[in-house]
């Protein structure tokens, strides 16, 4: 178990990496506040033993894609309005708030796969390994999401 | 700007609450009261409610568990909570329907090693007098077979020291064939299937492989009936398909614990529901229908010893926890000239913390009642 100490520095420098996943997976803010929680909750009682930061991160996302799994079979999760939540956050530019529009109205599960390709950093194998899915899979969904976000996204891509 | 960059700027005005933190820690560190804030709404679980009904409060805040799992995995009420905690536990969300019947998956405690799984069938129409049968079953990981896996409709039945009862306590019940009655079907007509298959001799970790299960077809059979009386009335194939979660937590060690008959313990791995043995293993050749060791000594079967007891480290003693399982290499009748390894898997019928774990207990020979004549303790090392 960790200290204290090791716990908040821990919880400080990923919570919103889970509250971004979260948050793409339900479009709930209270449903991914309870994610976050709930991740971090399981981290501070966890008595696993982690090979560094990037172990925790990477064990923490996975948590929270389960959590969130089963929200889905709740029938209180209800996801809210995109716009209700884009009006809430305050955007360097309007053309960033209508790119992040654009990725909410995406399916879920493409959401997912952009929001840990683009924002997290993570490979194509470490997003099947966080997601339970295929690499082959998250390819695919990658390349979906980014047919649909053509208009914002565009560089020539490879995911490998 | 390159699209990352894009990307980045249009998902970074998202923010986990800046008291989040705060919240769990003060969650996690109270121990009278504990206070769960849930998006604003307040749940508050006195610790006295639940010491007094520590199984029933807590077990109401999360999914029920399958009453089959909780039964082949001798968990008991108090336990239920805690485990919901741990990896071991996933519901993945799949299901399959045909004929007007639905199978989904309700609950799968997965390791490295072992899956058991609890499908809720809903839909098929079992009159009095009958139970429910399911048909062909089929099991793959990653699209290979999976070792020895087991399908059973969960009866609520347990044999007990002092006799058959249902979960409730009370005796089973009897027809005048003197068959125990199940209570297979639930209140809503439901009724539970639990599969158990280990994928030990296919991988290493199980966790994250694709499981498919298979049931081809469903139907009813009086109690007590012969496989001839079965009748099907749902055709499937119901197939449910789901990458495996679960608990990725083994505990390993490498030895060179000389044991009985020349059998040298080289290696243990241990997971909550799931242990393996490997063994150096002398030549062995057959003498008059017999595999011996160099030194004469018959050994009747392959696996010459009994694993008696998984011995922790606060004392407990678990005698008669390992399960279904495997073992290899195969030995034609001419046996094998040359010392050789030996792996031995099983499932265990408990969940265990493995770094909790002390010493294995192995018996050899017979000896009165029938238990082994020897005993050989090995510890396992911190």
């Amino acid at each position: 178990m960790f200290t204290r100490e090791e716990f908040t520095r821990l919880a400080e420098m990923y919570k919103d990496a889970v509250f971004r996943l979260a948050y793409s997976l339900t479009k709930n803010r209270a449903d991914a506040d309870d994610v976050v929680q709930n991740a971090l909750l399981r981290l501070y009682r966890s008595d696993k033993r982690f090979d560094g930061d990037e172990h925790v991160r990477n064990w923490l996302l996975r948590v929270a894609a389960n959590e969130c799994r089963m929200l889905w079979r709740s029938t209180r999760h209800r996801a809210e309005s995109i716009d209700d939540c884009a009006d809430t956050l305050v955007f360097e530019d309007r053309y960033y708030g209508d790119l992040f529009r654009a990725i909410m109205a995406l399916d879920a599960k493409y959401r997912a796969v952009i929001v840990l390709y683009y924002y997290e950093g993570y490979a194509i194998g470490e997003i099947a390994q966080i997601l339970r899915v295929p690499p082959g899979t998250v390819g695919t969904r990658l390349r979906r999401a980014r047919d649909i976000l053509r208009d914002y996204l565009t560089e020539a891509y490879q995911y490998d | 700007m390159t699209d990352r960059e894009k990307i980045i700027k249009a998902l970074a005005p998202l923010h986990a609450s800046d008291t989040a933190v705060q919240e769990v820690l003060e969650m996690a560190e109270q121990r009278n009261n504990h206070t769960m804030k849930k998006s604003g709404r307040t749940i508050l679980i006195a610790a006295v409610i639940a010491v007094l009904f520590i199984g029933t409060a807590l077990a109401a805040t999360y999914p029920s568990w399958s009453p089959g799992l909780q039964r082949l995995l001798r968990i008991t009420d108090g336990e239920l909570a805690a485990l919901e905690e741990t990896e071991l536990v996933s519901r993945p969300p799949v299901s399959d329907t045909h004929d007007g019947v639905t199978i989904c998956l309700e609950q799968a405690v997965v390791d490295g090693g072992t899956a058991i799984v609890s499908l809720r069938v809903e839909g098929l129409d079992v009159p009095e007098g009958q139970i429910p049968v399911p048909g062909q079953t089929l099991v793959t990981i990653d699209g290979e077979n999976a070792d020895g896996w087991g399908f059973s409709v969960y009866d609520d039945l347990l044999w007990e020291a002092e006799g058959v009862v249902y979960s409730d306590g009370t005796p089973a019940e009897q027809n005048g064939d003197g068959v125990y009655i199940p209570h297979a079907i639930r209140e809503d007509g439901s009724f539970e299937i639990d599969v158990y298959f280990g994928g030990l001799s296919r991988t290493d970790m199980l966790v994250g492989k694709e499981i498919t299960i298979v049931v081809d077809r469903l139907g009813v059979a009086p109690i007590g009936g012969t496989p001839n009386d079965r009748v099907w009335t749902a055709e499937g194939p119901w197939e449910l398909t789901w990458t495996a979660e679960g608990s990725e937590t083994v505990r390993e060690w490498t030895l060179n614990e000389p044991l009985f008959y020349g059998i040298t313990l080289t290696g243990v791995k241990l997971s909550p529901i799931s242990l393996r043995l490997d063994f150096a293993y002398p030549p062995l050749t057959n003498i008059d229908g017999t595999f011996c060791n160099e030194d004469g000594q018959a050994f009747v079967e392959l696996e010459p010893f009994v694993l008696a007891k998984l011995v922790m480290k606060d004392g407990t003693e678990y005698t008669g926890i390992f399960a279904g399982g495997s073992g290899g290499p195969e030995v034609d009748n001419d046996g094998l000239a040359e010392p050789f390894s030996y792996r031995y898997d099983r499932t265990l019928n408990r969940v265990i913390d493995p770094d909790e774990a002390a010493a294995l207990v192995f018996g050899v020979g017979n000896g009165p009642a029938g238990r082994p004549a020897e005993y050989y303790t090995v510890t396992l090392p911190d």
